[in-house]
């Protein structure tokens, strides 16, 4: 939680601390915020909150009133966030489930992937973490790697949709994080996954 | 009575025999293609001058060492009556008929003195067919270094025995933790000695040791990303890490100073061997989609590993002078961690069964595959630096992980636990 919030806490202070003037949200924008920073699932995990050694980098300016820069240049592309409706944001990272052993993403993700690749082309201050995940019915080191393959599948996807690589980062956890601890096949199918963790602006 | 006793004592002794063959299925054992009989072995009380609870703890352990083996049908105190046990070491002193007629092949017969912080066992072993002194040994240690001395007592007596230096005096190195706070730890292999390596307050596993037991390498997520490390255990320097992005794992030491691992990121995987003196590092194999798990032939020529290049993970064999592969595992979906063994001449490895999977034995051209376990998920197969015994974890009997132990045809299976977390990836150190 602290990592984000922090960037938000960032994020605001330069909205409302470094430049009043030039930098302002309507109500809504500043409730559908709050509605993001309560969004825990985008958030890093606290491994990574409490390490938290790669510090804040967030020194772009932020949405203006027209949008516009003094010349005139188009800004909404520099926004940190586009701020989407209440839940949408968080349905469009859910994480993309495989099949037993397999890191090739199943057809039905497709259409969300390219909705998350023109979401970060849309947002190009945003960096994605994607990580790959494993059931138990796997060998510990083999798991580690597929994945591997797993992130870096959904990671070439985006790549192929056009967004740029090193804007994303991928990790892999084989079965050390599952998701739900259980020994069936639906605890098994939630834990064979890849999740988004949306990291930091470059 | 003295004749009903014997009788009783005969019949418990069928007894005992015909429960220990239920029990494993097999009392012969296969050692190198020969067959074996589980030898009956007796250790009788230590003579002690000194009124002290270290030589009945000694012979207790002795007990439990030599039943670890799996070599060994150790006769319980309760079948030698007072006769027996009271009977002296020296050669002449023994009756061997009487030992013989319980069905004990072996006698181990020992005085142990303690004096100025020190523990001296003499031991003697004795062939009870024609009273043969096999072994005759004193062993000296620090008093509280008493459990070490019977280990190497028990180890001494396999060799005797079985021709190999027995397994009680090494360690064991594993991993062990909750969900997101694994560290490395070692251990004796008696549980006493307890040391963790790491303490990263993250996820470090996939541990492995130099032959020379100077380096310890894994691979932690200290840093936020699984990176590999190779530390200098004795100064708790770190002489090598692999920061690039992907997964870096598999780590396993061959032909001394070499080490390799698996790197996996984007279309490829790589397996790069690092000399950990000279400091280079090379290519050993390189491929489009999986590559991992490298374990070599103790003569550093050949390369067992897992790929999925025919679709799901099976295991190869890489010549590495030629760089011919060969592929070895051709039944079932999913076979994985193989484990060389350290004469060459065997791979342990798992494979995936219906629910379960389990670990297998073939001989290091493929032939001959054979499934160790049953039920359960069992991981991470390594053999003893003898090549009898084989580790690896296993949540048979639970929900959790602990490190089990088995002779390599699957027999005398022991649960062997350490701590009261998931214990993993283990492996032997001398």
């Amino acid at each position: 939680m602290g990592y984000i919030t922090i960037c938000f806490v960032m994020l605001a202070f330069m909205i409302f601390g470094c430049s009043p003037k030039e930098v302002r949200l309507t109500p809504t924008e500043q409730q559908q915020l709050k509605e993001i920073q309560k969004d825990e699932s985008l958030l890093l995990g606290k491994e990574t909150e409490k390490r938290g050694r790669e510090g804040i980098i967030i020194e772009e300016e932020l949405v203006r009133d027209s949008g516009k820069d003094r010349e005139g240049r188009d800004l909404t592309k520099d926004r940190l966030f586009e701020v989407l409706p209440e839940g949408e944001l968080k349905a469009l990272f859910q994480d993309i489930r495989f099949e037993f052993d397999s890191y090739s993403i199943k057809e039905e993700y497709f259409k969300r992937l390219d909705e998350i690749g023109a979401w970060l082309d849309r947002n190009r201050g945003v960096h994605i973490v994607i990580e790959g995940h494993c059931d138990e019915r796997g060998t510990v080191e083999y798991n580690l790697v597929l994945g591997q393959k797993r992130a870096d599948s959904v990671k070439n996807y985006l790549s192929k949709v056009g967004v740029e690589q090193g804007r994303i980062r991928t990790i892999s956890y084989g079965k050390e994080m599952p998701l739900d601890p259980g020994h069936n096949e639906e605890a098994w199918a939630k834990n064979r996954r890849a999740s988004f963790k949306i990291e930091k602006k470059g | 009575m003295a004749f009903t006793s014997k009788v009783l004592i005969y019949l418990l002794c069928a007894v005992f025999t015909f429960a220990a063959s239920g029990a494993e299925g097999k009392v012969y054992l296969d050692v190198f293609g020969k067959s074996f009989k589980r030898i009956t072995i007796a250790a009788p009380p230590f003579k002690s001058e000194k009124l002290s609870n270290i030589p009945s703890s000694m012979g207790e352990l002795l007990a439990k060492d030599l039943d670890l083996s799996g070599f060994f049908i150790v006769t319980p105190p309760s079948l030698m009556d007072r006769e027996l046990t009271e009977e002296g070491i020296e050669k002449q002193e023994i009756k061997f008929s009487n030992w013989r007629s319980l069905g004990i092949e072996i006698l181990c017969k020992g005085r142990v003195i303690e004096g100025n912080g020190d523990v001296t066992l003499e031991a003697y072993l004795y062939d009870t067919i024609d009273g043969s002194l096999i072994l005759a040994k004193r062993y000296k240690t620090r008093r509280e270094e008493w459990r070490r001395l019977i280990h190497r007592l028990s180890d001494d007596i396999m060799l005797a025995i079985t021709g190999e230096k027995g397994i009680m005096s090494s360690r064991i190195l594993f991993v062990s933790g909750a969900t997101n706070r694994k560290d490395i730890y070692m251990v004796d292999i008696d549980g006493f000695n307890q040391r963790k390596l790491t303490d990263f307050r993250s996820i470090t596993l996939s541990p492995s040791v130099s032959p020379n037991n100077k380096y310890l390498a894994y691979t932690s997520y200290r840093e936020g990303k699984p990176n590999l490390y190779i530390v200098d255990m004795e100064r708790g320097k770190e002489v090598y890490v692999d920061r690039e992005e992907g997964m870096k794992t598999g780590t396993s030491w061959y032909g001394g100073n070499l080490f390799a691992y698996s790197h996996t990121s984007g279309k490829s995987s790589t397996i790069y061997s690092y000399d950990v003196e000279k400091k280079t590092k090379s290519v050993i194999h390189r491929s489009d989609g999986i590559a991992t798990s490298p374990s070599f032939s103790p003569d550093g020529t050949k390369m067992v590993f897992v790929s999925d290049m025919h679709g799901s993970p099976q295991i190869f064999l890489k010549d590495l002078p030629s760089g011919t592969i060969k592929r070895l595992t051709f039944s079932g979906t999913y076979n994985t961690s193989p484990a060389f063994s350290p004469k060459g001449d065997l791979i342990a490895f798992v494979s995936k069964f219906e629910g379960a999977l389990e670990i297998c034995i073939m001989n290091s051209d493929g032939s001959n595959q054979r499934v160790l376990t049953n039920g359960g998920i069992n991981d991470s197969p390594q053999f003893s630096p003898c090549g009898r015994y084989i580790l690896y974890s296993s949540n048979r009997g639970g929900n959790r992980y602990n490190i089990h132990l088995m002779l390599f045809n699957g027999e005398n299976r022991k649960m062997l636990k350490y701590t009261d977390a998931d214990e993993t990836q283990p492996k032997f150190v001398q």
